[in-house]
Formats: C-alpha cells, sequence, structure tokens
C-alpha cells in the first residue's frame, strides 16, 4: 500500500472516532494521533520496526482498542514474523472499524496473514549461534537447505553490509515454500503468474522466500537466489522502500553473486546475453517502466530474464563507471525522495540519457555464433512426478537416441546405453541434457575421461543445469582431481540439493578440509545408497 | 590198555542205548495209544500234562531196564567182551587191569607187570574194537519191538481222527476261557465264497482257510466250516455280533452273511457240551467305497475367453468302484446355477475307474455378457448302490468372458516381454564387438542368432494374442509383423556371412550396424506400442466401468420402484464385477506408472482407492436396502468414474500424438495417395475394358488353345524347382528368389489354364528373373562351398537350367500373346499406346508411395503389409504397361484391374487400421454424444443456399493450387479432385 493512500484511510478512519469524540473537545490531539500514526506506518514501511513499535505502544495506551493503532500493531507483527498475532489483530482491527469501505484493503491482506499462518505453522526452524539468521522451512526434507543458507545469508549480510554502507536491523528471516503454490499463497502473486515467469522467490515483509528446489524438476539457483532476495531486503532499508523495481532489480542481479567472491567481475550468463544481444539487435529491449510493479509479472520467463539481463548491465555499467560511492550516494537521494533516474544521474554528475546512452553503447551487439538456450525453470506437477527432462531434449534424432539409451538403461546395459547416449551427443553436442545422461553413463561404464569430456564445455553454457554440474563434479572425482570436483559438486548442489549423488561423492572426496559429515549426513538422508538417475 | 578199554566201554554203552531206545519210545507210543482211548477231543492243560507223564515214566523204565544188561560188564570185568575171540586174552587183559588197580600190594613187582601189561597191548593192538563189538549187535529183538510200535502210533496219527487230535491237543493242550470255552484248532477247513454287489460287475471269489478277508461293502459271504471232530452246533462271530451256522452235509456248517464293516472273524464249535473255539485269528477287511476323485485339467483358471468362444473342457476323473457320471455346473454372476451332463457310464457301456476326457461347450450357451466372470466345476458320482451314490467334487475354475480391458491385458505381459527382449537384445549388439577372427565371430553370431530367434518368436507370440484378442483398439500387428519380417531378413542376411567360411569383417559390421539400427527403431516402437496398450487398457477398463456405473443406476432405479430379491441379486453381482475391474483398473495403473513416459500421466490423479471405498459403501447401502444413500453414493462413484476416464483420456491422447501424431499424419497422406492412385489404375483399366470390349468376340489376347497348351511346360518347371527346394545331403539351401519363383510359376499355370496369356507372360517374365537370381545365389555359394560330393554345384547347374527353362517359356508366351493381339484396329492399338505413359507414371507413383511407406517417419515402415501390396500392385502395372505396349487389351485390362484391386484392398486395410476409436478418452458422458454411434441419431442439419456457396476467396485459391505442377503419375486423379471441389 502506498504511504498516500495509507495516509488516506487513516485520516478516514480516525475522522469516523474524531466524530464520535469532538463532543469531548479533544480534536487537536486526534490530528497529532494520525501523524504519529503515519510516522509508525512508514517506518514500518522502512523496516525500522523497533522506533514504529515504541510509537504504536504510546499510541495504544492513549487510546486503547483503536482500530487503526491496532491494524498497524497487525502489520508491526507480520513484518516480525509473528503470523498468529498478526492475523489475531488484523481481524480485531477490521471488527472494530466503523467503516466497512475504509477496511477493504485491509481485508485482502489479513486474509493473506492468515494464510501465512496456516501454510507456516507446522514449520521448522534453525537459527545461526547468534540468532541474526532465521531460516524456517516446511518439513524434514529441507533440513538439507539449512547449512547452505545460513552460510550464504552470513556471507551476503557482510557483503551488502560494505556495500550499502551500514547493516540490517535483524533478526534476517528466511522462508521456504514446499511449492509454487505455496509461494503463491503467502504472496500476492498467482501461480500461474509464478509459473509463467518462473518467479521462484520473493522479498517482502522484511522476509525473504524461496521456493524449495524440490519444487522444480531440477533445481535452480536458490543459493544465488538467496543472496539476490537478502540485497532486495537491504535496498528497501537503505532506500526506505523508495527505490523502483527495476533499481532493485538491477542491483540485485548485479550483486547476487558477491558473497562467493566480492571483488568478482559482473558476467552475464550466456542464455541472458543471448536475449539481450537479440533484444538490441530487434530493438525489443524492454522500458524501464515496463518492468514496474514487478519483473514477476512480465508475461514470459523470457522476458523476465531479458529484463533481469537490462538492469542488471545498466547497474553493472553504472558501478563500473562511477564506482560503488556514487551507487551509495544514488540510494541516499532515492531515501530521500528523489526520482531514481535523477537520484543515479545527480550522484554521478551527468544527466540519465547520458547514462543510459553510455550503456546502450556498451551493450552486445555481435551475435553470437550458436547462443545456449535457455533453459526453463520447470515446476514439478505431482509429487510423484519423475524429474524427467527428456522431452525438453529439442533435436528429435538425439531425443529418439536418448529414449533408446534410457531403455537401456533402465535394464542396466550401461555399455549400451553410453553408446546411445553417445550418438545422441553427436547429435547435439549443446544439449545439456544429452550430456549430462552420458557423461553418467561413461562414469557408470567406467571412463571418467568420456563423462567429463561430455559435460565439461557445456558447464559455462549453462550453468544452471544441475544434472551437468553433478556429472562434472562426479566425473573430477573419479579422475582424482578432488578440489576442481569439490567446487563443481557444491556448485551443484547449490542448484539441486535434492540430488544425493554430489552430496555422496563430497563425502568420499579425500582432503577436501570440508564438512564431510554433514555431507554423509545428506547422501544418507537423500537415499543416496540407492543409486538412480 | 586202558584207552583200549575205555573205548570198549564207551561202544558197548552206545550200541545198548541204541538197541534200548526204540523200545522205550515205542512202549511210550503205546501209553499215549491207550491214553487216547479214554480222553476227549481237545485236552486241557491238566489233561496233557497227565498224558506226558505216563509217557515219560513208561519211556524211562522200560530205558533202565534195558541198560541193566551192562552191569556184568563194569570195571574189568569189560574184559568179557573179549571170550569170544580169545579167551587167554580175556583172561590176561582182566589180571592186567586188576594188578594195574592193585599196584600198591606189597611183593608185587612192577616191571613184571609192565612186562604183562605191555604184552597184553600188544595182542589188543592186533584186535580192532569193531571185531569185538561190531554194530550188527544193534539188530535185536527188542529194537525190532520198539520200531514196530512207533510205526503202528504213526500210524494211527495219520489216519485216527481222534488219535490225532489227541495227540495234537496234547502238543497243544487248549487254553480253557472264563466261560468254559476251549480255544484250539477245531477247523479243519474254512471255505469262503464272496459274491460281490452287482453294481461292481465282479465275478464271486472262493478263499480255502482264509486268513484275512478283504470284500467291499455289501458283498455276500458264504462260509462253510469243516470241524476236526463231530459237533452238534456252530457259531460264527463277526467282531461281537454272534451268528449261528446251519448243518450240513458231512458234519459241515454254513451260513451266509452280508458284509458291512470290517471285523475279527470267529468260529466256535459245540461237542459234548463243551464249546469250543477255532484257535485260528482271522479278520473281515470290508473296503469302503472311495469318493471319486475330479480335476479339470483346462481350462486353467482365470481364463479369459471371447462371448463366442467354443470352450473346450478337459478333465480327469477316477473311482475305485467305477464312475457312474460326471456333470459340470456353472455358476453364474447372478448366483444362478447351471447344470450339464458331460459323461455317463449308461452312454459309454459301462463304469470306468479312470476317465479322461474332454467336451466342447460354447459359452454363448450361458446368459452371460462382456466382463462376467462365471465360476465352474465338475462333480463325479459312483456306481455305488450300496451306501451311495457317492460325488466327487473338482476344484472351482472361474472363466471371465473378455471385456475390452481383458483383452489387452492379454496380450500386455507378451508384449512387455518382447519389448524388454529388444532391448537386451539390442544391448547384446551393441555391447560385443564384431570380432575379426572366424571363431569368435561365429560364436558371437550364434549367441545372437539364438537370442534373436527367442525375440521373434515372442513376437509371434504377441501378434497370435493380439489377433485372438480381436480388439480394434489393439495392437497394431502389422507393425510387429513388419518388425518380425525385417529383422528375419537381416539375420539371414548376417547368417549366410557366418557360414563355413565367415566374411570379411568389413561385410559382417556393416550387417551389425543395419541390424543395430532396425533394432533401434524397434525398440522405440515397442516401447510405444507398449505404453499405448497400457493407456488402452486403463482407459478400457475406465469405460467398461462406466458401463457397469449405468447397469447399477439401471438396476437401482428398477430397484427402487419395484423391489426383488432377484433385481438385489443382479444389482449386488453387477457391484461385485465393478469391485473386480477397479481392482484391475488400479493393477494397470501401476503398469502405468513404470511403463507409460511420466508426460502422459499424471501419476497423483490416477489413484483409485476413493473409488473403492465409495463401492464397498454402495454395497453395503444396498445389503441395508438403503437407497437413497446407495443413490448418493453412486454419484460419488460417477463422478470419480469420470475424472479417471478423463484423466487416462487426457494421457491417452497426448500419448497417441506425441508417439504416433507424425506417422499417423503421414499415413493420412499417405492414404490420400493410394486413394488417387487407386482411382487412376480404375480408370485406365476401364479404358482397356473398352477397348477389348470394342474387339469381342474376336478380340481375344492370345489363343485358348495355345495358352492351354503351355500350361504343362509351366506345371513341369514347377516340379524342378520343388526338387531344387528340397534339402540334399548335407546341403541346405533356402532362397527367397526360389520361393517367389515358384509361388510366380504358379500364377503363370493357373493364367495359362485361364487362357489368359497376357497375365501369363508377366509372371513367367517374373518367374524367369527370380530364377536367374536364384541361380546366381545358388553358383556363388557352390562356389565357396560345393558341398558334400558337389551337392551345391549340382543344384546350381539344375538352376540354372531351370532359369533357362523359364526364360524360354516366357519368350514362348509373349509370341503367342502377341499374335493373339493381331485383331485390333491401328485406331485402338493407338488408344492403347497413348495409356502406356499414364501407366508408366502410376507405377512410379506407386513406387514412390511404396518408398514412402517402406521409410516411414523415422525409417520405421508405416505399414510393411502395404510395402508388400505396393509391390505386388507395381508388378500388375508393370504387366499391364507391357500388354499396353503390345496392344493386348485383355492382357493390359486383367493387369490392371489386379493392380486396381491390390489397392483398394490396402486402402480398405489401411482404413481400418485407422479408424477413429469411438467413446476412448472421452471425458464425461455429455462427450460421449460425439461418438460415431450416437451422430447416426442426431439430428440431421440441412444447409441453406448460402451455406452451400463456396467462397470466391476459396475458389480463387483453388484455381492457383490447379496451375501448380502435379506429381508425377497423379495428375489425372489430382485434375479430377480440384474440379470436384470445385463443383
Amino acid at each position: 500500500m502506498s504511504p498516500r493512500r495509507r495516509r488516506t484511510w487513516h485520516a478516514a478512519l480516525l475522522a469516523s472516532c474524531l466524530l464520535a469524540s469532538a463532543s469531548q473537545g479533544r480534536a487537536e490531539s486526534h490530528f497529532d494521533r494520525i501523524a504519529e500514526l503515519d510516522r509508525a506506518s512508514d517506518m514500518i514501511d522502512e523496516l525500522d520496526l523497533d522506533q514504529a513499535e515504541r510509537i504504536l505502544a504510546k499510541l495504544d495506551a492513549d487510546d486503547p482498542g483503536s482500530p487503526a493503532v491496532t491494524w498497524e500493531r497487525a502489520q508491526l507483527a507480520f513484518y516480525r514474523g509473528d503470523y498468529g498475532e498478526a492475523s489475531t489483530l488484523g481481524k480485531q482491527a477490521i471488527d472494530a472499524a466503523p467503516n466497512d469501505r475504509a477496511t477493504k484493503p485491509w481485508r485482502s491482506l489479513q486474509e493473506l496473514m492468515q494464510a501465512t499462518e496456516q501454510v507456516t505453522r507446522e514449520y521448522r526452524t534453525a537459527r545461526s549461534e547468534d540468532g541474526r539468521y532465521i531460516v524456517e522451512y516446511p518439513d524434514d526434507r529441507d533440513r538439507v537447505l539449512v547449512p547452505y543458507a545460513l552460510d550464504v545469508l552470513r556471507a551476503m549480510d557482510q557483503t551488502l553490509t560494505r556495500v550499502m554502507g551500514r547493516p540490517l536491523p535483524g533478526p534476517i528471516r528466511l522462508e521456504v515454500y514446499a511449492s509454487s503454490e505455496a509461494l503463491s499463497k503467502v504472496s500476492t502473486l498467482t501461480v500461474e503468474q509464478i509459473q509463467t515467469s518462473g518467479t521462484v522467490a520473493l522479498c517482502k515483509w522484511n522476509r525473504l522466500m524461496i521456493t524449495s528446489p524440490r519444487a522444480l524438476v531440477r533445481g535452480y539457483p536458490w543459493v544465488d537466489t538467496i543472496a539476490h532476495e537478502l540485497t532486495h531486503l537491504y535496498l528497501s532499508y537503505i532506500t526506505k522502500d523508495k527505490a523502483p523495481v527495476w533499481v532493485q532489480e538491477g542491483t540485485a542481479k548485479l550483486l547476487e553473486r558477491r558473497w562467493r567472491d566480492d571483488k568478482a567481475p559482473y558476467v552475464l550468463e550466456p542464455a541472458s546475453r543471448a536475449l539481450l544481444e537479440k533484444a538490441t539487435r530487434d530493438n525489443k529491449l524492454l522500458t524501464f517502466d515496463q518492468l514496474h510493479p514487478s519483473i514477476a509479472l512480465l508475461p514470459s520467463q523470457d522476458d523476465a530474464a531479458l529484463a533481469f539481463a537490462q538492469v542488471s548491465t545498466f547497474m553493472d555499467e553504472y558501478v563500473k563507471v562511477h564506482g560503488e560511492d556514487a551507487l551509495r550516494d544514488a540510494y541516499a537521494k532515492i531515501a530521500a525522495g528523489t526520482d531514481a533516474r535523477d537520484a543515479l544521474a545527480g550522484a554521478a554528475h551527468t544527466k540519465f540519457g547520458e547514462l543510459e546512452k553510455t550503456w546502450r553503447s556498451k551493450l552486445p551487439k555481435a551475435a553470437v555464433t550458436m547462443a545456449p538456450r535457455k533453459l526453463a525453470r520447470r515446476f514439478r506437477s505431482s509429487k510423484g512426478d519423475a524429474p524427467d527432462e527428456t522431452e525438453e531434449v529439442t533435436q528429435s534424432e538425439a531425443k529418439r537416441f536418448l529414449r533408446i539409451g534410457d531403455l537401456l538403461w533402465n535394464q542396466h546395459r550401461v555399455l549400451g546405453a553410453m553408446l546411445e547416449y553417445d550418438k545422441a551427443h553427436h547429435s547435439d553436442s549443446d544439449d545439456p541434457i544429452v550430456a549430462a545422461r552420458l557423461a553418467q553413463a561413461a562414469l557408470e561404464a567406467g571412463d571418467p575421461a568420456r563423462s567429463l569430456a561430455a559435460v565439461d564445455p557445456l558447464v559455462t553454457r549453462y550453468p544452471e543445469h544441475a544434472p551437468t554440474q553433478a556429472m562434472r563434479g562426479a566425473a573430477l572425482a573419479a579422475l582424482g582431481r578432488s578440489a576442481e570436483a569439490h567446487d563443481a559438486l557444491i556448485e551443484a548442489v547449490r542448484i539441486n540439493p535434492f540430488d544425493p549423488e554430489p552430496h555422496c561423492t563430497l563425502a568420499k572426496l579425500p582432503e577436501t578440509g570440508k564438512a564431510i559429515g554433514a555431507e554423509r549426513e545428506a547422501c544418507t538422508a537423500l537415499g543416496g545408497a540407492q543409486k538412480s538417475r | 590198555m586202558h584207552v583200549y578199554v575205555r573205548r570198549l566201554g564207551v561202544r558197548l554203552w552206545l550200541q545198548q542205548v541204541l538197541r534200548a531206545l526204540p523200545l522205550a519210545l515205542g512202549v511210550a507210543c503205546a501209553i499215549l495209544l491207550g491214553a487216547s482211548l479214554f480222553s476227549g477231543p481237545v485236552l486241557t492243560t491238566t489233561g496233557a500234562s497227565i498224558s506226558w507223564l505216563c509217557v515219560i515214566a513208561a519211556f524211562g523204565v522200560t530205558l533202565a531196564l534195558q541198560l541193566r544188561a551192562l552191569a556184568p560188564f563194569r570195571g574189568s570185568g569189560i574184559a568179557r567182551l573179549l571170550e569170544a575171540q580169545d579167551r587167554s586174552l580175556s583172561s590176561r587183559v582182566r589180571s592186567a587191569l586188576e594188578l594195574s588197580a592193585t599196584s600198591e600190594m606189597p611183593g608185587q613187582s612192577p616191571e613184571l607187570l609192565s612186562a604183562h601189561v605191555a604184552q597184553v597191548e600188544r595182542r589188543l593192538a592186533e584186535l580192532p574194537e569193531a571185531q569185538v563189538l561190531p554194530w550188527s549187535r544193534l539188530s535185536h529183538a527188542t529194537s525190532a519191538v520198539g520200531l514196530s510200535l512207533l510205526a503202528l502210533c504213526a500210524l494211527l496219527v495219520a489216519t485216527d481222527a481222534r488219535f490225532g487230535a489227541f495227540v495234537g491237543a496234547l502238543l497243544s493242550p487248549a487254553p480253557v476261557r472264563e466261560d468254559g470255552t476251549r480255544v484250539s484248532s477245531v477247523v479243519r477247513q474254512l471255505r469262503v465264497k464272496l459274491t460281490y454287489p452287482s453294481y461292481l460287475g465282479h465275478e464271486p471269489t472262493t478263499l480255502v482257510d482264509p486268513i484275512k478277508i478283504t470284500a467291499p461293502r455289501g458283498t455276500n459271504m458264504e462260509l462253510q466250516v469243516e470241524p476236526r471232530f463231530p459237533a452238534e452246533r456252530g457259531f460264527v462271530y463277526l467282531g461281537p455280533r454272534a451268528s449261528n451256522l446251519d448243518a450240513a452235509a458231512g458234519g459241515a456248517f454254513v451260513t451266509r452273511l452280508a458284509l458291512r464293516e470290517s471285523a475279527s472273524l470267529r468260529i466256535q464249535l459245540e461237542s459234548g457240551g463243551v464249546r469250543y473255539e477255532d484257535g485260528t485269528a482271522r479278520t473281515l477287511q470290508v473296503v469302503v467305497d472311495r469318493t471319486p476323485q475330479v480335476t479339470i485339467e483346462s481350462p486353467a483358471s482365470s481364463t479369459v475367453v471371447e462371448p463366442n468362444d467354443v470352450l473346450s473342457l478337459r478333465f480327469f476323473a477316477s473311482d475305485d468302484a467305477g464312475l457312474a457320471s460326471v456333470d459340470m455346473h456353472a455358476r453364474l454372476p447372478s448366483g444362478e446355477v447351471k447344470q450339464r451332463r458331460l459323461w455317463s457310464a449308461l452312454d459309454d457301456g459301462g463304469a470306468r475307474t479312470e476317465l479322461r476326457a474332454s467336451s466342447a461347450f460354447a459359452i454363448a450357451e450361458l446368459p452371460v455378457q462382456e466382463g462376467d466372470v462365471v465360476v465352474l466345476w465338475l462333480e463325479a458320482h459312483d456306481g455305488d448302490l450300496v451306501s451311495g451314490p457317492n460325488t466327487g467334487k473338482s476344484a472351482e475354475v472361474s472363466i471371465e468372458v473378455a471385456s475390452p480391458g481383458k483383452r489387452l491385458a492379454s496380450f500386455i505381459p507378451a508384449l512387455q516381454a518382447a519389448a524388454d527382449a529388444a532391448v537386451a537384445l539390442l544391448g547384446d549388439r551393441l555391447e560385443s564387438d564384431v570380432p575379426a577372427d572366424a571363431d569368435p565371430a561365429r560364436q558371437r553370431f550364434a549367441k545372437l542368432e539364438r537370442a534373436s530367434g527367442a525375440w521373434l518368436a515372442q513376437i509371434d507370440e504377441v501378434v497370435r494374442l493380439a489377433e485372438h484378442a480381436k480388439d480394434g483398439r489393439g495392437l497394431d500387428t502389422d507393425q510387429l509383423h513388419g518388425v518380425r519380417k525385417r529383422n528375419k531378413r537381416l539375420l539371414d542376411g548376417e547368417a549366410a556371412l557366418h557360414t563355413a567360411s565367415v566374411a570379411p569383417i568389413a561385410l559382417r559390421q556393416n550387417a551389425n550396424e543395419r541390424s543395430v539400427g532396425e533394432l533401434e527403431r524397434d525398440v522405440i516402437l515397442l516401447a510405444d506400442l507398449l505404453a499405448k496398450a497400457h493407456v488402452d487398457e486403463a482407459g478400457a477398463i475406465a469405460d467398461e466401468l462406466r458401463d457397469l456405473k449405468k447397469r447399477i443406476e439401471e438396476l437401482m432405479s428398477k430397484l427402487d420402484k419395484s423391489s426383488s430379491p432377484e433385481d438385489e441379486r443382479k444389482l449386488l453381482a453387477e457391484i461385485a464385477q465393478a469391485e473386480r475391474r477397479l481392482a484391475e483398473l488400479s493393477q494397470s495403473l501401476q503398469r502405468m506408472a513404470t511403463r507409460v513416459p511420466s508426460e502422459f500421466v499424471n501419476r497423483e490423479a490416477l489413484k483409485a482407492p476413493e473409488s473403492e471405498t465409495t463401492l464397498a459403501e454402495l454395497e453395503n447401502a444396498v445389503r441395508k436396502h438403503d437407497l437413497k444413500s446407495a443413490a448418493k453414493h453412486l454419484d460419488d462413484l460417477a463422478k470419480q468414474i469420470d475424472e479417471l476416464a478423463s484423466q487416462i483420456g487426457e494421457g491417452g491422447m497426448k500419448l497417441r500424438e506425441s508417439r504416433f501424431g507424425p506417422r499417423d499424419q503421414a499415413m493420412a497422406g499417405a492414404r490420400q495417395n493410394l486413394d488417387m492412385l487407386r482411382e487412376e489404375q480404375e480408370r485406365l483399366a476401364g479404358r482397356s475394358e473398352s477397348v477389348m470390349q470394342g474387339t469381342q468376340p474376336g478380340g481375344k489376347s492370345g489363343d485358348d488353345g495355345a495358352a492351354q497348351g503351355l500350361a504343362p511346360r509351366a506345371d513341369a518347371l514347377r516340379k524342378e524347382l520343388d526338387q531344387l527346394g528340397t534339402p540334399g545331403p548335407g546341403h541346405e539351401w533356402q532362397s527367397q528368389a526360389l520361393d517367389r519363383a515358384g509361388s510366380r510359376l504358379d500364377d503363370t499355370r493357373e493364367a495359362l489354364e485361364n487362357g489368359d496369356l497376357s497375365a501369363a507372360n508377366g509372371t513367367a517374365q517374373n518367374a524367369a528373373q527370380d530364377l536367374e537370381q536364384a541361380a546366381n545365389e545358388l553358383e556363388n555359394e557352390a562356389r565357396m562351398y560345393p558341398g558334400p560330393n558337389g551337392e551345391a554345384s549340382r543344384k546350381a547347374e539344375a538352376a540354372r537350367k531351370a532359369a533357362n527353362d523359364a526364360r524360354d517359356l516366357a519368350n514362348e508366351i509373349a509370341k503367342n500373346a502377341q499374335e493373339g493381339s493381331a485383331g485390333l484396329s491401328p485406331a485402338e492399338r493407338q488408344r492403347l499406346q497413348q495409356d502406356v505413359e499414364p501407366q508408366r507414371k502410376t507405377r512410379d507413383a506407386t513406387s514412390q508411395l511404396r518408398d514412402t511407406m517402406e521409410k516411414g517417419v523415422d525409417g520405421t515402415p508405416l505399414s510393411p503389409d502395404g510395402v508388400e501390396s505396393l509391390e505386388n500392385a507395381q508388378q500388375a502395372m508393370q504387366r499391364a504397361e507391357q500388354a499396353l505396349q503390345r496392344g493386348d487389351a485383355k492382357g493390359a485390362s486383367a493387369a490392371q484391374r489386379e493392380a486396381s484391386t491390390k489397392l483398394a484392398k490396402l486402402a480398405e486395410k489401411l482404413a481400418q487400421e485407422q479408424k477413429p476409436q469411438h467413446g476412448r478418452g472421452s471425458p464425461s458422458d455429455s462427450q460421449e454424444a460425439e461418438s460415431g454411434d450416437d451422430l447416426e441419431n442426431a439430428p440431421v442439419h440441412i444447409p441453406g443456399a448460402d451455406e452451400f456457396k463456396a467462397p470466391a476467396q476459396m475458389r480463387r485459391k483453388l484455381l492457383d493450387a490447379m496451375r501448380e505442377a502435379s506429381p508425377s503419375g497423379y495428375e489425372a486423379a489430382i485434375q479430377r479432385y480440384y474440379q470436384e471441389l470445385l463443383r
């Protein structure tokens, strides 16, 4: 809800109370209270929750049971993650409000509070030792995410504190949802919007919300996504929630991998780069206004990917040219109410048109000889849905040989399967699905070099394809290249932590100095003893 | 001396005892004889003891008196025995004995004594003991007396019953029971005559002195007892039950008894007021007639039969006494039981102890419908009239009348096995490289050949089962025939490379790659067919469930109006059937989960436990007569079934579209081309026919007489080929070319006999070509492997000769045909000539279509049978072309008609195979109205004049399209097609 609309509702609600109490000569104090209530509401939006709580406590003491105050208290509880309390207070506020029309917008949010309470009622909770990071997840299967999630939260928190200039007040909460349906219930997005745009995470109401990678057939880069969403949370706090969507997304995309290496330059992934090239060539770049209110509302996954590519390259170019200090200055200006374009231009001592011109001039134009195709994020249609990617193989001969290979593989004819996968690979050597199967069969047939040769060229082209990463790791491990294997396997886990094989291989790696025990536990918990594809 | 004397003494005692014993025994026997005069027929133990004492006393006294005669020979008196031989020696022995006995006397000279003794011993050594006491001394009067007495007693024991009985009783004295009955052997002979129950048909038997009598229950037993002594009365005891024996002639007793149960058999006699029982233990074993045994050997339980099937019921029955009849019983789903006699002893000439027979019965005899389960069992009865008849029952066998789902399920396991075997075979080929050396190459191929043979047999089995299932929604057996044929051809080709001399590795690798390529296509085809079969099976069961639901609905409504136990029973039977179908559906869905790719099935949706619960609740409600609640459960059931059917239907459509869509499209195109070709061929045939009719009656092609004159040559040539195809010793040769030549020669002969020189010309030319090919093959083979005694070379020569003969015959026929067409006018000849080019184009188009059908979408032929049919049509067209060139109107017309018929048949076959499957996958009842059957009843919409005008734009498009070049061979057909459209 925008501050202006909120103020109107506050005024309307309090006006009805005012009429009731005017006879008692207390009108002046009521106007003061409206202002105080607005301030508390703003502070909630700006994530200054402690200050908001103090103001609301005072207002509540002065006028116990006031619907507007009760509603803000409900919001505060919601932002703090106390969904039961939020839902109850919200209901009280709605029931107590004299004007039904005024409470209409409240009702939808109260329903969301209630739905969130229902979805998270049985959730498990894990906390970091210092209590700053909280991970809440639906059931024991998602426990495997916790150590990785806490690691990334900690690392990204430090990075963002440095980049943004000050830390975010804690605690930082991450909630994991079992499916896109659950994510839809706790957000304002429909399931269709989520699945069309491939949305897997959100940052709102002072919490990070991600869909469990097990809800997707191949998983997704969920660890970087947590970093991405945390960037949004920081930006909301730093800019007092005034940064427009494109600034938010551009910054988040730019910084989402910084937690791995603070100095690493931003690299656009090949598929996004190809999209950007095509859009530039065809003059189909999205305008900055089109990205509002959310990238998740764009009509397709390709549009969403293009939007991310545009805004991230814009912000990357900005930082490269004007530095992080200018970025921090721009955020401060945005927080002060300056338009984001003017703020960025002002901080860079130039005009926004110039910034845009510079960015456009740096956009990749030359067509890549063969752009990698974009692998869609496919949500599982049902619980028992096997992660079968065969249908996504585009080349028909490759698909045919892949099927034959699968038939042989299912009869444990490993060598035969490998030969058929090899034929499929020859038909389409750029298909990561085919390559991963060939790699697996080759590995099983005792030929790790062949296995590595199949997936190695594709790992940079399809960095989000978990089986490719996992097979590369397994092949490297079999070849005795433990350090490289470790990195590849961890990368696989950062995309699909529910595949037991990377955990099991990690647990067997010698001398990597990492948490072998946890990997062994994950391997067992995920049924890694029974080998399966 | 002392030794001599001792020996002499022993001899004396022995002779005396031997002489006394007969007398003593004789006296004892005489005492027995006397005692027997005073005793009864049976001695008690006391009487026997006294008798024995008397006998022993008499024996002892007699013996003692006899031995008293030895007293004078005691001590030195023994010397007396020598008196008769040498008196002085007797005296000297006596003195020597006495002096030796008194050696301690004073004054006695030991030296003198020793000298005396030595002298006596010298004399005694000259006199043997046998001379002193010869054995002839035994011949003595006392011995004679004794022996006489013994002989007399023995004679009496043997001849005199009384004495004999006495001796017997003495040896085994009878124990006396408390009631005074003496137990002893009192029966001299027992005769038993057994007369069996009439139903057994056995002759009577007689037993003498039996210890154990075994007879069936109901047997009559006639006893005849001969006592050892005269008795006044007799009794027979069977267990505790006593019966009197009737006196008969000769002191015997008789009686007659009917046997009921086993018991001991005892015989008692009464004589002189004393009762005696025969001591021989006898038993009577009454055999009870066993229950007949009957087993159904076929069909096995859970057999699925078609409603029109005639079932052969094979059974085995046995009975110890004999079977009287065997009946079949069938319990219908409604609970009603039908009965039918399968065998009767009356019709078969009498009872049999064992019977193995089969009886046919038509399922249609029973009031059953698709999906019903009938429980069959047999009952065998014996002819036991005494305690029977006994009835034996076989195990129950359930027979299910096939429903669409069952028909599909009948071949799915076999198809699954064949699909798995294909994958295994492909794995075998891929995982073993073609060896360079001969021996490993042969071994590898032998292994592959075995596995391939087994796999092809599995394919045959699938085809057999699928064709038996006769379900329109079943399997594309044409494709399976194609798989079989192609693999067989490849395997034969590969076998030729692995004979005694193995072909070069490059050739073998090439053959292996071809097989791998074929198998790759086949494994996908089989996997797709299997997936489709699974989806179809589930769909068919879901459809059946919907039908059942409708029937349940109808029955419930009927029950609601008028409650009758019969309707309720029917309703419960339908519910039970629905429960069975649901269980099958559950299994089918499980199979689908593993065999049908996940993109075609929503596994979460395909679960049926709720329906099972609903059915159970429905059944409960019906049993409780709670029709309101039953109606509610039925509604729930209907929704669940519709949902399930919808899910399966959608999955099936997706599968068909994905896996078979491209093929179906290609097939639709091929069918369209085929239709056009058929029309064109029809047209050409019509033109030739009109020319032919114009030349009649003088326009016959060739001369019938000439044709018939050539027929025997074709026949002789055919016989030569038969000879050629017969395997020789150590040389087997199979050639498809030879087979083809054979069948073409058959066609030639037939055409000649019918006077059709044109047709004969074509087939003879083809036969000659095939024979030349066969001869080439055989010559190559003979070069590589001449066979024992040059068998292959001889065959090659014969094949070459046959090829030459066939060529001569073909030329002769052609010559005659040419002469026969002489009656055509130049205009007619020109008209025929004009058709040569269209006919050639049609043939070329047929060839293209054949190639399209063979190539298919991904290398798998669209229709293997279609390819063959098109090849045949092509040959007919070629013959037509030749006939047209010759100006042979009749020949051309016949060949064109033949080609046209083949094309029409193929079109019909393909249309049948491609027939849309109504009622499949329709998600709800409302969609059923769209099926073909319902469309027939739907109101007909008559278009108005405006609706019927072809839009001008479309006409323009058509005219533009008409200007484009048509594919070769289709010109005329396409022209007509456009004209029809524009009209």
